[in-house]
């Protein structure tokens, strides 16, 4: 019989190798979290670690009552992700040439090069990427928060408001209002930077 | 700025959203890195570690309390 991950966590408390498998199971989900939050490889992996050091250093404490496992995770990250941003007194914003350098990494459009019109396409897909994510930046932390469990994590409303403490029509409305907010950064970055979207 | 969102305008946007956040994997060797560097970390505080700890401090401070009334009663 499969260990349940309730048996699993509380095995975790005292045997490291039992969350040596916590950290098995949900090791990518939290680097993809991180890495949108923050935007490189670099510092994704070094805040991914963190992360599960620190929840290593609390586990002792977690209590599974009302809060997923995964769900006490993630806000170790979003709390790693904005002491990581605090402490560099800036809000670290994504650069082109970074992005087009991730999309090589983690290609998800394609993009061979056999012809020109291939390879424009796939420098406009790359290109209309970093602007948006340059937009999502430019966000309130909570509000980045919440697009990234969404459409990273692809977690419910109901999901993200046990992550966030918040309940489920409250998310709702929280999103709609971070919709709003995201059209106006992409205009506003539109017009700054002469770049148009295929918008409706 | 319009303040209002159509459904379409939603759609566009949660295409737009569901482009730019592609899955992203880590790289196999931080993985391994990473769980060995926690398989090594030292030992966290014992859960239960602490109660004896905190038991002795309120005993020392309940102690301390006594001697202090007991003191001030003589002096009365």
């Amino acid at each position: 019989m499969s260990e349940t991950e309730s048996d699993l966590v509380r095995r975790a408390k005292t045997d490291r190798e039992a969350f040596g498998l916590l950290y098995e199971r949900y090791v990518t989900a939290i680097y993809r979290y991180v890495f949108y939050r923050v935007g490189n490889v670099q510092d994704a992996e070094d805040l991914t670690a963190r992360v599960f050091l620190r929840a290593l250093n609390h586990i002792h404490r977690y209590d599974e009552r009302g809060l997923p496992f995964s769900a006490w995770l993630y806000r170790i990250a979003h709390n790693v992700v904005v002491n990581f941003h605090r402490d560099q007194r800036r809000h670290p914003s994504l650069s082109l040439e970074e992005v087009a350098e991730d999309v090589e990494r983690h290609p998800t459009a394609a993009t061979t090069d056999e012809d020109a019109e291939a390879v424009d396409q796939a420098f406009d897909a790359a290109r209309a990427r970093a602007h948006l994510l340059r937009a999502i930046r430019h966000l309130p932390e909570e509000r980045q928060h919440l697009l990234v469990l969404k459409f990273v994590q692809g977690l419910s409303n109901a999901e993200i408001g046990a992550i966030m403490n918040r309940s489920e029509g409250a998310v709702k409305s929280l999103y709609h209002r971070t919709l709003i907010q995201l059209r106006a950064l992409m205009e506003q970055l539109e017009r700054e930077a002469g770049v148009s979207a295929d918008k409706p | 700025m319009s303040t209002r969102l159509t459904e379409a305008d939603i759609a566009w946007l949660e295409a737009r959203l569901r482009e730019a956040f592609a899955p992203v994997v880590p790289r196999a060797e931080f993985v391994r890195a990473a769980r060995q560097q926690l398989m090594q970390a030292p030992s966290p505080p014992s859960a239960r570690a602490a109660p004896p700890t905190v038991l002795l401090a309120t005993v020392l401070a309940l102690l301390s309390l006594v001697g202090v009334l007991w003191f001030l009663r003589k002096l009365r």
